[in-house]
């Protein structure tokens, strides 16, 4: 089971801080997040990047990743 | 990949393809182009900082018949209905179009109120005068202090802040509240021997590209209107232009110029849809300039901040715990770099304990724009002038107190995600070694050092590399090429293609030739356009192979091709690229590489930066004596340009400690808009600017590449700020660190 | 009421219309086609405009376009023959000296009047001779470089 960390921001959608899920991409991960917190809807996860094992991935649209894999939503990175 | 890796072109020192025509005067850059039958277009700006206009009456100049074409904010009809479409960027879009033209209320000073289009500029300019408004004038917002007040005007009636615990219910001027924690911040605290707390801030500052903001626009009917523009990504004017007018994105061709210096500045759209409607009205090409005080005024400069910093360490140098409470200004709409500027301000540490607040702050100054690193410098300033105050309170040298906390893989960041191999204790090391550290610190000389970190990014880029029947070719990108990115892209195709540099023409296309690519920034262009063209080329390499199977009437399975020369495993045969080229009408038509990538992967780059600085003790007046830049570049693929990089990124950051500032009235009028009086670095001001790079290379890209742009600009800050403060013998907590702040506090410590 | 004005650029004589009001900067980019020489500020504090007037390095918005009237200028077009890259040039490129190239044209005006006046220039000297060309992505310390190497190769050939 994939790991999803949520940082402060996102834990007052999430009401945790953490939690395993069985997704293995990106698409089945939104599905999963918004069914099972329904305080995380799509307009809140879809504008952010996802980071897999460290990787900042700033369109994850097509993203999979492993059953073991830790993921972090975080603010996509502006361009200067 | 390894380190070991041998490259042919990679990390020489070639001459760049573009320089002829920049060295002679001949290459196009944004002002550059006339057409026939143009006319002129000028902008009426707002003489006040915060006001409502009464009445904009435009009949006067309707009448002139100098007149050719007015535009006001009533000419994006289109705004709502295209705002619509776009659901999330809607208020996005709204706040553009609210900038380009101030809509009944103006938010700065310089704010855009009409344009005029004329058969010259000087006949556009005082035709303006010819335009009446009538203003009822409002109290400026003008810093944080007064923004966040309980009795602020307001600058928006339905901002409400977005981020609180409970949901706000009033307007406000902070538009946003971010927050990120690691760990237990009390426990933190509670376990460590030393605590610094200091609150710092920085000026508004613009990025002073030399180059201001022109364009000449067509509008056509028939087919694609064209911009002629200097931008960092023409793609992304088309999409914005598109947003506004209403428009298909195949109704618009955008051409990139020439760009003159941009660093986050030129990302955005100011001038490029007012003339469009102005040729639209006019039916006649328009061609617009900003003067250097519109620059000033009305482009978007970066974030003024306030931040309030708290560490704890022990006193054998362990930090435990690390707090911030940051405060950007966005200027006259939401949008501060705030949120990179909670994610990077403590992250060239591993600690513990973490907690950062952050607040997005709208006052009435132009809506700021990126700036290399956007938000990195600010916060990270106020983290490492504590952090070198701690080091001197607990009496550690800063190199080594900062590599007992320093980042590295597996790093667990306030923001989420583990660091995987990065080269801040490399650069750490280098720091340590390196001339400069090691000579004595001259008499009446103070010197600093701090680090920065940057994330850079990847993302969208499309190539295509066309070969000519003799074995040239041209590189068809879409990233402008700021610095030197031409020379680069060049280089790593011709080192998977095994012949010279200069046989490939780098081109930046317009936006119908190839493919979307994003804006050059984050630190991007070699790490992801390199990885697009890297991937072209080895699409060729592919075709190659076949094209000399064909010839032998062998599978491709049975060529190898080395150094640009095609092997047949199963004979003796050879075929240069430009034999198979010649050959290539028999044996399929002519051979093009392509590439559309995202590029995943982008490696963080970490600098660290030690600065000498003398002060005049009776005119508070400042010299940089000696400054070296140590930077990770992953790999440097031109290492001439990457320390280019490094020295220009330093010197912003050196303006930005020591002098530059936005200077406004009580009445929010700019009283600095111009070279002379906004005084960024000159020659005369500066040593040499020692750059050392350190490779320390990201797994992800093919040759090891981390983009080098911006990290650059952080460490400056607290490198200076600490050399003044180490001599004066006065803590720094304001920049800049100008003669009259410093002479100031040299004479309250007498 | 325009002037009738008769000048000479870059070696060639050249006429053209102007109002008493137009900079010369204006004549050279909007009449004249030449837009080699860059315009930053529009008021003598970038030195993007950095043109040869009679011998003198001047900025090409503080003059008016009526004073050319009878006078030789040497502006960035200049400066190579042909296609043949003047010393300064060579050096700029060999030295990356140029990272968006907007002040390039300025500077490279501005070396060569610094080089004519005095060949073997400190560093020191060159810096404070070009504090009034702005240049924001180099830090100058390339353009530093390639300052004093053309310098030294232009005093061997001499």
């Amino acid at each position: 089971m994939a790991l999803v960390c949520f940082n402060a921001s996102l834990e007052k959608h999430a009401g945790c801080a953490n939690l395993t899920v069985a997704a293995q991409n990106y698409r089945a991960l939104l599905e999963e997040l918004t069914q099972r917190l329904p305080q995380l809807t799509q307009e809140v996860l879809t504008p952010l990047a996802l980071v897999i094992d460290g990787e900042i991935v700033q369109e994850p649209f097509l993203a999979d990743f492993s059953a073991d894999a830790e993921l972090h939503f975080i603010e996509k990175i502006a361009a200067g | 990949m390894s380190e070991a890796r041998e490259f042919k072109h990679i990390g020489q020192r070639t001459i760049r393809p573009d320089g002829f025509d920049k060295v002679t005067g001949k290459a196009n850059y944004g002002a550059d182009l006339s057409l026939p039958g143009m006319i002129w277009g000028a902008i009426l700006r707002s003489p006040h900082a915060h006001a409502n206009i009464k009445k904009l009456d435009v009949s006067r100049a309707q009448a002139s018949p100098d007149v050719l074409a007015i535009a006001t904010f009533e000419d994006f009809p289109s705004v709502n209905a295209a705002a619509q479409r776009n659901g999330s960027q809607r208020k996005d879009l709204m706040d553009t179009a609210c900038n380009i033209f101030a809509n009944q209320k103006v938010l700065y000073h310089g704010h855009a109120v009409a344009a005029i289009a004329a058969r010259s500029q000087a006949a556009a300019i005082a035709a303006l005068d010819l335009i009446d408004v009538e203003y009822e004038v409002l109290t400026p917002v003008l810093n944080i202090n007064d923004a966040i007040s309980a009795d602020a005007p307001i600058l928006h009636e339905t901002m409400m802040t977005q981020g609180l615990a409970e949901p706000a219910t009033e307007a406000s001027n902070v538009s946003a509240r971010m927050e990120l924690k690691k760990g237990d911040i009390e426990a933190g605290f509670a376990a460590a021997d030393v605590i610094v707390e200091r609150a710092y801030d920085t000026p508004t500052v613009h990025q002073g590209y030399i180059e201001p903001h022109a364009t000449t626009v067509v509008f056509n009917d028939n087919g694609p209107s064209m911009i002629w523009c200097p931008t960092q990504g023409h793609f992304d004017v088309r999409a914005r232009v598109a947003q506004l007018m209403n428009l298909e994105l195949g109704q618009i061709k955008v051409v990139a110029s020439e760009i003159g210096g941009g660093f986050g500045g030129k990302t955005t759209v100011y001038l490029e849809p007012v003339a469009l409607i102005l040729s639209k009205k006019s039916g006649r090409p328009v061609k617009m300039e900003m003067s250097r005080g519109d620059v000033f005024r009305a482009s978007g400069p970066a974030s003024a901040s306030q931040s309030r910093i708290k560490i704890g360490a022990k006193m054998d140098g362990t930090i435990t715990a690390m707090q911030a409470t940051l405060h950007y200004e966005a200027g006259a709409f939401q949008g501060s770099p705030m949120g990179p500027g909670c994610m990077t301000v403590f992250t060239p540490y591993d600690v513990e304990n973490l907690y950062v607040e952050g607040f997005d702050v709208v006052v009435n100054k132009p809506k700021v724009a990126a700036y290399r690193a956007p938000g990195a410098p600010q916060s990270e300033f106020a983290a490492e002038m504590a952090v070198n105050e701690l080091a001197k309170k607990i009496g550690m040298d800063p190199i080594e107190f900062r590599l007992k906390n320093a980042a590295k893989e597996g790093t667990q960041t306030i923001y989420g995600p583990k660091l995987k191999v990065v080269g801040l204790v490399a650069c750490l090391e280098a720091a340590k070694s390196s001339p400069h550290y090691n000579a004595p610190i001259p008499e009446n000389v103070g010197r600093g050092l701090a680090a920065g970190f940057w994330f850079n990014i990847g993302g969208q880029s499309s190539v295509i590399i066309n070969l000519n029947p003799d074995g040239t070719g041209t590189i068809i990108e879409g990233s402008p090429d700021i610095g030197g990115s031409r020379a680069s892209m060049q280089m790593m195709a011709a080192e998977i293609l095994g012949v010279a540099p200069s046989s490939l023409n780098p081109i930046v296309a317009d936006t119908e030739h190839v493919a979307y690519n994003q804006t050059t920034g984050g630190s991007r262009t070699t790490f992801a356009t390199g990885m697009a063209v890297v991937e072209a080329a080895e699409d060729i390499v592919e075709q190659l192979k076949a094209r000399a199977a064909a010839m032998w009437n062998v599978t491709a399975e049975q060529v190898d091709f080395t150094d640009g020369v095609a092997h047949n495993l199963s004979g003796e045969d050879q075929l240069t690229l430009a034999e198979i080229c010649a050959s290539a009408e028999k044996t399929g038509g002519q051979i093009s590489g392509r590439a559309n990538i995202n590029a995943r992967g982008a490696g963080p780059s970490f600098a660290v930066h030690i600065c000498d600085i003398k002060v005049d003790k009776e005119t508070g007046k400042t010299d940089v004596v000696r400054y070296t830049a140590i930077q990770d570049a992953g790999k440097a693929i031109h290492p001439s340009y990457v320390e280019g990089q490094f020295q220009g990124g330093a010197v912003q950051g050196i303006g930005w400690a020591l002098n530059e500032e936005y200077v406004y009235s009580k009445d929010g009028i700019m009283e600095n808009a111009g070279f002379l009086d906004y005084r960024i670095p000159l020659a005369s001001d500066l040593p040499e600017i020692e750059a050392i790079i350190v490779e320390v290379p990201n797994s992800f890209h093919p040759f090891g590449v981390r983009g080098v742009g911006e990290t650059g600009i952080i460490p400056p800050l607290a490198a200076v700020g600490t050399a003044v403060a180490e001599a004066i013998g006065q803590p720094i907590s304001s920049l800049p660190c100008s003669p009259p702040k410093i002479l100031k506090l040299l004479m309250a410590a007498h | 009421m325009k002037s009738h004005i008769s000048t000479t650029i870059n070696g060639d004589s050249v006429e053209f219309l102007c109002d008493p009001s137009q900079t010369l900067l204006q004549v050279l980019r909007n009449d004249l086609g030449m837009t080699g020489t860059k315009e930053g500020c529009g008021s003598g504090d970038c030195g993007a405009c950095s043109v040869i007037l009679d011998g003198e390095l001047v900025c090409a918005c503080l003059v008016l376009g009526v004073e050319a009237q009878d006078a030789a200028i040497e502006t960035v077009e200049g400066v190579a023959a042909h296609d043949q890259l003047h010393v300064i040039q060579e050096k700029f490129l060999e030295h990356a000296a140029l990272q968006c190239g907007i002040c390039t044209p300025g500077l490279i005006v501005s070396t060569k009047a610094l080089l004519e006046e005095n060949p073997s220039p400190t560093e020191e000297e060159a810096r404070y001779f070009l504090a009034g060309n702005l240049c924001r992505c180099t830090g100058y310390d390339k353009i530093i470089k390639a300052v004093m190497d053309a310098a030294a190769t232009m005093r061997q050939g001499a």
